[in-house]
């Protein structure tokens, strides 16, 4: 048996595994298309137009916004909104991230993506008077918490 | 944190009222308080980390201009503004800065936490109100 | 550094990966690769130019796994590729894009040895250092380590423990195809893929451990074999090259051990081992 027989199969093998970094391909991309929230097509355009937004774009010397952030802020909103989440309003910000927000039910929510592993949120409950603000990097588990009370009847 | 290095200026009045432009990509609606307003995101510090632009209505008065010379170039951009009371109650200090193309210039310094950011934007008030949207 | 870690004399080792992940260097482009090039090219003469590796994170407390479920572009201007460098013999290379620094070992030939961990890292560290202070000289913009990993992939070889894809309980320690009373049809193969969460000291999630089990036909004997990937990924507690360090070292001896594990005693004969 050859090393190069071997490498085809091996590089078959490859293409569907978890690995980002052995020396064949990495995993295909798949399309999730099974979140319900009906905003979600609108908003995820909105979110990429912010891609084109030039340098300066708020005229306070703003820096162009970072696709990564903008793939974070969507993977974030496919995994934590449901049918009955309200719309979010997405705004670009001025270091090249992403912020998504809501103002309503008498809560805000504000998720400021720095980074994918930098994730400021911040929340209000204006009835309850209570105020919170995480700094998150890999773990988000606090999200689907809040985001769900928005979600709430 | 942007500003240390600056001192509260007791000359600027409590009373004075502080613009800063919003381009459109920066407003949004609040359902809880049933208007369009910037969001907390257009109250940053600049990247290269100076203090927050503002540019002090009484001093362009005193030049004969008008809240609209301050969006000259800026199409579609709203401007807002916020007492300087307000902003010395959020811990936040200002400055003059005048420069070349703005003599009415200052900067707002100190920490802008979310918190402090969001007060910031609940608190600004339409000046001039660029509108193309329609509520939600 | 391999200290208490089950070692067999003749592993199925296949291919080694060290990596790490960084925010994307913004003023990297493609005459960079280049100029770096140089710094390598006395031990890694050959180049080739491959399709970009999208960002991959762990995340913690999402429904979905961390498969990045779509691919968003900047259609703007053509995007750098992701070089390799290659040793003469094929057997170790370097792959670079503008958020990827990965060495690879990969076994060429039946008698090609593992150099063994501690070689590959120490490479890596050194390749990695050059790097960096390639991106610093050239002005690409701050190196911010935000994700790591450290992949082993095994080949396993039918031999006398298992001789067809559907014995994959003599293989495995975790799978098992007796369906007790109930009657299951025959077993052909399996394809698994599990992940398992790796914890710190404070029992906060802090990255994965992917295992994939796949079957295989050798393309030219057709014989069955079985590839063993194991990746374990995760941030590193420090976004510099110790804090990077520190996660590949306990990024390995979580593959090695978790490796012996799965793997059952009868396999670990016939690679020789485990000593400790």
């Amino acid at each position: 048996m050859t090393s190069s027989t071997l490498e085809h199969s091996q590089s078959q093998f490859l293409s569907e595994s978890e690995s980002w970094s052995t020396s064949t391909l990495p995993e295909s991309a798949r399309l999730v298309r099974d979140s319900s929230a009906h905003w979600l097509s609108e908003v995820v355009a909105e979110l990429v137009a912010f891609l084109s937004l030039k340098p300066n774009w708020d005229s306070y010397e703003a820096i162009p916004v970072r696709i990564e952030n903008v793939k974070t802020a969507i993977e974030l909103l496919f995994n934590f909104s449901a049918a009955s989440t309200p719309r979010p309003s997405v705004v670009p910000t001025n270091l090249g991230g992403v912020q998504i927000e809501w103002h309503q039910k008498a809560i805000d929510l504000e998720i400021e993506i720095h980074s994918p592993v930098a994730i400021d949120v911040c929340f209000e409950d204006l009835e309850k008077g209570v105020e919170r603000e995480y700094e998150l990097r890999s773990d988000l588990h606090i999200l689907e918490d809040l985001v769900s009370k928005l979600s709430q009847q | 944190m942007a500003g240390s290095e600056y001192v509260d200026d007791q000359s600027i009045l409590d009373e004075e009222e502080l613009w800063r432009r919003v381009p459109p990509r920066l407003i949004i609606f609040d359902n809880n308080l049933g208007v369009y307003r910037p969001t907390s995101s257009a109250f940053v510090d600049s990247p290269d980390g100076s203090p927050m632009s503002v540019v002090m209505a009484s001093e362009a008065e005193k030049l004969n201009r008008t809240a609209d010379s301050v969006l000259i170039g800026h199409e579609g951009y709203s401007l807002v503004s916020i007492k300087v009371s307000f902003v010395r109650s959020l811990n936040l200090g200002v400055v003059r800065n005048p420069l070349p193309n703005e003599q009415a210039h200052a900067l707002v310094f100190g920490n802008k936490t979310k918190s402090v950011q969001r007060k910031l934007a609940k608190s600004a008030i339409w000046v001039i109100h660029y509108q193309d949207q329609t509520p939600p | 550094m391999g200290q208490g870690l089950p070692n067999f004399d003749k592993p199925p080792l296949f291919e080694v990966a060290l990596a790490v992940q960084f925010q994307p260097l913004e003023n990297f482009k493609s005459a960079h690769l280049g100029l770096l090039w140089e710094r390598y090219r006395d031990e890694f003469p050959l180049i080739e130019e491959h399709c970009l590796l999208e960002p991959q994170f762990e995340r913690f407390g999402i429904r979905r796994t961390s498969t990045v479920p779509f691919k968003l572009e900047m259609m703007d201007r053509p995007p750098t590729p992701r070089c390799w460098f290659v040793k003469e013999n094929g057997s170790q290379l370097i792959q670079v894009q503008r958020d990827r620094f990965i060495h690879n070992w990969r076994k060429r030939g039946e008698e090609a040895n593992y150099p063994r961990y501690e070689a590959i890292r120490d490479l890596f560290e050194k390749e990695l250092v050059e790097f960096a202070s390639f991106v610093a000289e050239e002005s690409l913009g701050p190196l911010e380590f935000n994700q790591c990993e450290i992949t082993y992939v095994n080949e396993i070889e039918p031999n006398s423990v298992w001789c067809e894809h559907s014995q994959l309980n003599r293989i495995l320690t975790v799978f098992s195809d007796d369906s007790g009373e109930q009657e299951l049809p025959k077993l052909e193969n399996a394809n698994l893929r599990v992940r398992f969460l790796l914890e710190g000291d404070d029992g906060k999630p802090i990255g994965r451990l992917h295992v994939n089990v796949e079957p295989r036909h050798r393309a030219d004997s057709g014989k069955p074999i079985y590839f063993m990937t194991l990746t374990a990924r995760g941030a590193p507690k420090t976004s510099d090259v110790n804090g990077l360090m520190h996660f590949l070292d306990y990024g390995r001896q979580v593959v090695v051990k978790s490796f012996a594990s799965l793997t059952s005693k009868e396999m670990h004969g016939t690679w020789e081992g485990p000593h400790d």
